[in-house]
Parts: structure tokens; C-alpha cells; sequence
């Protein structure tokens, strides 16, 4: 069932305890109380189309995105990448790497087998942070350029070679597979590794993976499936307006 | 299973004997029709609903003339050449699914038509097929596990880079690995290469 504006707030993070982190995404703290989403979003001055956005692709895997050009803004969307960016860097990767490191010095496993995990994993942070620094330092700073530039209608010189150089379709073709690698590595643990004598740590390593790989997924498909439909729309009406000129 | 079909369309009795023989090994295939041209291909389509059509690719062109009738499916999906060393490649060979050479040994023919069907029917043999890898995907997988690309394998081991694909989807299938740092840790696991290898890169 879609999450609406009209349904209580704790029922609905009772129902999706997965929704805990996203949530504090958007700055909104616990201790609803009978408040709706809506009311909760009001107060936490959250984008409320952006917000079931978000938390309906996160509990229905086939909800459809919606890509409609008002619906809220594209600085909304960077920023809600960025804070996922940092849960991934500051939270969620430094978790799984200290319980790799937990795993290996506790000798439980084959740590010659294990180590490998360990390289896979070192040589997967070294990927996704190259990746998201990418995203921050060109992608995102060059879609705001082309929002700014539409809700003017102002396009000039720079701009249109930007776009003529570099279009957002671009970058959607060479996105890479950093959701594939992690789902490679669970199924490594789970099939193909010696089992781990240390159960409960192996499990949380596991979960934290596939919390990980379904948060990197949802990311991924906000950018493919919204961010850029959204500034292609953008860059043709732009080129369309310079060449009128 | 149902059989996988298949028809043979070739002037040469020996050539289309010696491909029907190939096939009829093969598991889950049968050739349903042997013919010398092109004539009845309507009918025979009508009545066999063929999976793949093996054809000598002189003929295509003539195949050509059928295609909006009862063969409006795209070659790519389901037409194999035969090249038999006489016949300059049309315009069409470039859109075959695959093309068997009557040069090629017959375990090469047997194992490319074989990889087809696994393909085109994966879903219904992936229960049978789940059992380990094959030999030559093994020394595909330690190929890939040292970084060489499809193309560089496909000239190594004397395929062509289509086979080498298929070889590496039926890799991923089965052990459910599709990037090559995973399939590297694979192989590592299970002793195909030692870390060793991966340092002489």
C-alpha cells in the first residue's frame, strides 16, 4: 500500500522500520504521536510531493516514479543525494568495514578466504567514493546551472556549450555497476565462502550489505529514473530556446 | 522439456546430414525438417514452428524475399549460417544469431549450437543446468578473472567474441557473479587462479 499525506507518520515507520534512516534524511525526528505525514512534513518544512517520492519507492519496489517537472525542484533532489552520499561514507561503510576487520581479527573465519572479502570490499570504497565525489564535484553542480537557467529562460554562450559538451544522458550512460558489486559480494558470502564461525557478526555483515545494496538501488534509480528525464526535458527546451535566438 | 526445433536448409546432402547428426546429439534438440532450398519454407514454418532455422547464407538473400510473410521474426533471434567456404558473406550474415563454418570441428559446432539453445531457453534449463561450470567456462572465467577482454579471449581461444558473450551470461547465470572483480574473487575461492596470477598483470 502507497504511503499518503493523510496516514499517521508512526504507523507508517511501524509498518517500514526501513524508513528509520531515510527519515532523518530529511531532518524529521521521532515522537509523532498521532500526527499525519503530512502534518509531519509541514512541521519539518520537508517538500511533501518529494517526501512520498522517496519513501514510496523505498516500501514498493515497482512504485513508478513520477517525473513531472513541477512536482518539486531539482536542488531538492541533489540535496536528498548528497545527504545519502554522506550516510554512506560517514555510516553505513565504516559499519560494515569495522565488522569485515571485526571478522578477520577474531579469527573465526578462513582468514585467508576472508581477506579477500576485506580487498573486495577496500577496492569497492575506493570505487563508490571516486563515484559519489564525481556526482558532487561535476554532475551535481551542473544540473543546478541547468535548472537555474530554465526557470529564467535565460540561456547563454556558456551554458549551451555546456550542455552541447556534456548532456545529462551522458552521464547516465556511463553510470556505473557499484549496485552489482555489492550484490556480488553477498552472494560470495552467502555461496561461496566457508562459513563463518562467528554467526550473529556474519549476519549483521550480510544485513548491513543488503540494507546497503537496496539504498544504493532506490539512489540509483532516483537519479536514472527522475533526476535525469528531468534536466533532458530541461536541456532540450534550453538548446530549443538558444537556437531561436 | 519440449524439444528445442530445428530446420536445415542446405543444398549439400553431406553438409546437411553431417549439421542434423551435430544437432540430434545435442540435448533437448531434434531437427524437425531437412530441406535443399528454400521452396516450401512458408509451409514448412507454418507446420513446425521451427525454434532456430540453420540455413547455408547463400540463401539468404532469397530469404530475404520470405521475411514479411511467415518469417517476420528477426534473423538475429533465430537464424544460423552456414558457411561453407563457397559463398562470399551477404549483407545479411552481419545479422545472423551465430555461423557455423563446415571448417569448425564438430565439438565447436556442437558446443556453439548448444550454447544457443541454453541462451534462448535459459529459464526452462537453468534448473537442470545449475550444476557447476563447464570446462571451457572455467577457462573462460580464469581469462576474465586476469582482466582480458572479450575480444582478447575470443582471438586466445580461437572463438568468436559472440561466443566468448555467451560463454560470460551463462557464467553469471549460474553462479550468480556479474561483475569481474566478483567472478575474480570467485575463481580465487575455488582455486581456478592464485592471487599470484593477478599480480603479473
Amino acid at each position: 500500500m502507497n504511503i499518503t499525506p493523510e496516514m499517521k507518520m508512526a504507523d507508517v515507520l511501524i509498518h517500514n522500520f526501513t524508513l528509520l534512516p531515510v527519515i532523518s534524511r530529511f531532518n524529521i525526528k521521532l515522537g509523532f504521536g498521532d500526527k499525519t505525514v503530512k502534518e509531519v512534513c509541514l512541521e519539518a518544512e520537508v517538500n511533501i510531493d518529494f517526501f512520498l517520492e522517496i519513501t514510496n519507492s523505498f516500501v514498493d519496489e515497482d512504485y513508478v516514479q513520477q517525473k513531472e517537472l513541477n512536482s518539486f525542484p531539482i536542488s531538492l533532489i541533489v540535496q536528498y543525494l548528497k545527504k545519502t552520499h554522506q550516510y554512506y561514507l560517514n555510516e553505513k561503510i565504516p559499519e560494515i568495514e569495522h565488522n569485515i576487520h571485526l571478522m578477520l581479527e577474531e579469527e573465526t573465519v578462513d582468514n585467508e578466504k576472508f581477506s579477500l572479502v576485506e580487498k573486495f570490499f577496500n577496492d569497492y570504497i575506493k570505487e563508490i567514493t571516486n563515484h559519489i565525489s564525481r556526482e558532487e564535484v561535476a554532475i551535481h553542480p551542473y544540473v543546478l546551472e541547468i535548472e537555474s537557467a530554465f526557470y529564467s529562460n535565460k540561456i547563454n554562450k556558456d551554458i549551451y556549450s555546456k550542455i552541447k559538451s556534456y548532456s545529462i544522458n551522458n552521464y547516465a550512460s556511463e553510470h556505473d555497476n557499484i549496485e552489482e558489486k555489492l550484490f556480488d559480494l553477498i552472494n560470495i558470502i552467502i555461496k561461496y565462502l566457508p562459513p563463518a564461525k562467528s554467526v550473529s557478526l556474519c549476519n549483521t555483515i550480510l544485513t548491513e550489505l543488503f540494507r546497503l545494496e537496496k539504498d544504493l538501488n532506490i539512489h540509483a534509480s532516483l537519479e536514472d529514473k527522475v533526476l535525469i528525464p528531468k534536466v533532458a526535458v530541461m536541456e532540450e527546451k534550453l538548446l530549443s530556446l538558444y537556437n531561436s535566438k | 522439456m519440449e524439444r528445442v526445433k530445428f530446420v536445415i536448409v542446405e543444398k549439400s546432402y553431406l553438409i546437411r546430414k553431417g549439421i542434423a547428426s551435430i544437432i540430434n546429439r545435442i540435448e533437448h534438440a531434434t531437427v524437425v525438417k531437412e530441406t535443399d532450398s528454400l521452396d516450401s519454407i512458408n509451409s514448412i514454418f507454418q507446420k513446425y514452428q521451427p525454434d532456430f532455422l540453420v540455413v547455408n547464407i547463400s540463401l539468404l538473400n532469397e530469404l530475404g524475399k520470405y521475411r514479411n510473410q511467415e518469417i517476420n521474426v528477426n534473423l538475429k533471434e533465430f537464424c544460423i549460417g552456414i558457411d561453407s567456404g563457397i559463398y562470399m558473406p551477404t549483407e545479411y550474415s552481419g545479422e545472423l544469431l551465430e555461423i557455423i563454418s563446415t571448417q569448425d570441428e564438430r565439438d565447436d559446432i556442437f558446443e556453439k549450437l548448444n550454447l544457443l539453445i541454453q541462451t534462448k531457453f535459459n529459464k526452462h534449463l537453468s534448473s537442470i543446468q545449475q550444476t557447476g561450470l563447464s570446462e571451457r567456462e572455467k577457462t573462460i572465467l580464469k581469462l576474465v578473472a586476469k582482466g582480458l577482454t572479450n575480444k582478447e579471449m575470443a582471438d586466445k581461444l580461437f572463438l568468436s567474441s559472440h561466443t566468448v558473450i555467451t560463454h560470460r551470461k551463462n557464467i553469471t547465470n549460474k553462479l550468480g557473479i556479474k561483475t569481474i572483480s566478483g567472478l575474480t574473487v570467485y575463481a580465487i575461492l575455488n582455486n581456478l587462479i592464485s592471487i599470484e596470477d593477478l599480480d603479473h598483470k
